[in-house]
């Protein structure tokens, strides 16, 4: 079995770093490219590299598919809708609200394979730390519609430097993997293991001074998968704590601006790019508040390299605090 | 690492650890205070959503309270 799961996370890292190169000439040849905003030459960048980050998932999850079909199947449905939201997004830009509600809706396959099949997803009481089973779960059926919808948004509302999707979204899907294997479970270090490989070979093309873009199709993937995996596999205090500087994020932005709005109708910049390349906190009270700008303001003038290394420490320091979690579960269980 | 930037890291990790341990204090209170006191019924559902919400409350307005003071200092 674990020489499958393996084999399975090799395909999805061989798939990715393949394909990448492949979607960066197709993008670049029909012209759908993006404008690296935080380098003062502002270069044109290919985008739609998340259609390999969704492949290599999609064929590294298939090779699991006779093995766990129930928990498979559920994730590779949630992962293609969330991709598909993105590509949608990608194209016809939409808005914020609904966005937000086909992302819900991305949640569907959860609620009916939990339904259908309930030995194998396990819905309703989830274990948290110090505690062990949760005894208020109108919670938790309150929050599961969000399930996905926070993780996906959230994801791509952080995605906004060269590499900081594959190198936050990697450290989360690591964490996630160990805490699998604290927790002994097995389809959630499958699960992990694909998302992880797929990753890794997409990070060479996105990081620093990134060759292609993700596009939403990649950001609402990947954030679907974590999504979907931490559920299936009872990790959902686990990924609450993984990704909190990206959730921290999405709270300041959307209450900073009063609701859900589309990236592109805020006017005023969180940050401004100087001409030597230092990015800088805008001082503007209209402009929305960040992460990004919140490191900016307590830092000082910073190189796009620098803020990147800060959201990779920040995403490393929560991975520790979603690790001490699990060891708090297992004390509990 | 430039020290201005240990500040904002130091700042942040900080904010990061408040709302893990916000997180751990409202089950810990909804679970073992609510749960236990108040007998099953729908106040004890709308009370413990409500810790949930105060407490979730209370971490981003204070930490917004502070992020907003710097950038007027800026």
């Amino acid at each position: 079995m674990w020489l499958i799961t393996i084999t399975a996370s090799i395909i999805s890292f061989v798939s990715s770093y393949f394909l990448t190169p492949l979607i960066i000439k197709f993008s670049s040849s029909r012209g759908f490219v993006g404008i690296d905003i935080h380098k003062p030459e502002r270069p044109k960048v290919p985008t739609l590299g998340g259609i390999a980050v969704t492949l290599g998932m999609i064929l590294g999850a298939l090779l699991l598919l006779p093995l766990y079909p129930i928990q498979v199947s559920t994730f590779l449905l949630t992962v293609i809708i969330g991709a598909l939201t993105g590509f949608i997004d990608d194209f016809k830009q939409l808005s914020g609200y609904p966005k937000m509600l086909i992302t819900v809706i991305a949640s569907l396959p959860l609620f009916i394979a939990g339904y259908l099949f309930p030995s194998m997803i396990k819905l309703g009481r989830p274990v948290v730390p110090v505690l062990g089973k949760l005894r208020l779960t109108i919670i938790y059926w309150l929050l599961l519609p969000l399930a996905i919808a926070v993780p996906s948004n959230a994801v791509n509302m952080l995605e906004v430097f060269n590499g900081v999707m594959p190198i936050t979204c990697g450290i989360a899907s690591a964490s996630l993997l160990v805490s699998s294997i604290i927790l002994n479970s097995e389809i959630g270090v499958v699960l992990s293991l694909i998302l992880l490989g797929s990753l890794l070979g997409y990070l060479p093309y996105n990081k620093y001074p990134a060759k292609v873009f993700s596009g939403n199709v990649g950001s609402y993937a990947v954030g679907a998968a974590i999504g979907a995996l931490s559920i299936i596999s009872g990790l959902e205090f686990e990924m609450i704590v993984v990704l909190l500087p990206h959730i921290f994020n999405a709270l300041l932005i959307i209450l900073s601006v009063g609701g859900i709005k589309e990236r592109r109708s805020i006017k005023v910049r969180p940050i401004i790019v100087k001409p030597d390349g230092l990015l800088v906190a805008n001082s503007d009270s209209r402009a929305p508040l960040t992460l990004t700008r919140t490191i900016l303001a307590f830092s000082g003038p910073l190189t796009e390299l620098e803020v990147i290394k800060v959201i990779t420490m920040l995403e490393a320091w929560s991975a520790v605090l979603s690790l001490l979690s699990s060891l708090l579960k297992v004390t509990s269980i | 690492m430039k020290r201005s930037k240990t500040y904002a890291l130091v700042f942040l990790i900080m904010t990061l650890t408040y709302a893990w341990l916000m997180m751990v204090l409202s089950l810990m209170l909804v679970e073992l205070v609510i749960m236990n006191y108040i007998g099953n019924s729908a106040l004890r559902s709308i009370l413990g959503i409500g810790v949930y919400v105060a407490l979730l409350a209370i971490w981003y307005f204070s930490i917004k309270c502070l992020i907003e003071r710097k950038i007027r200092l800026l």
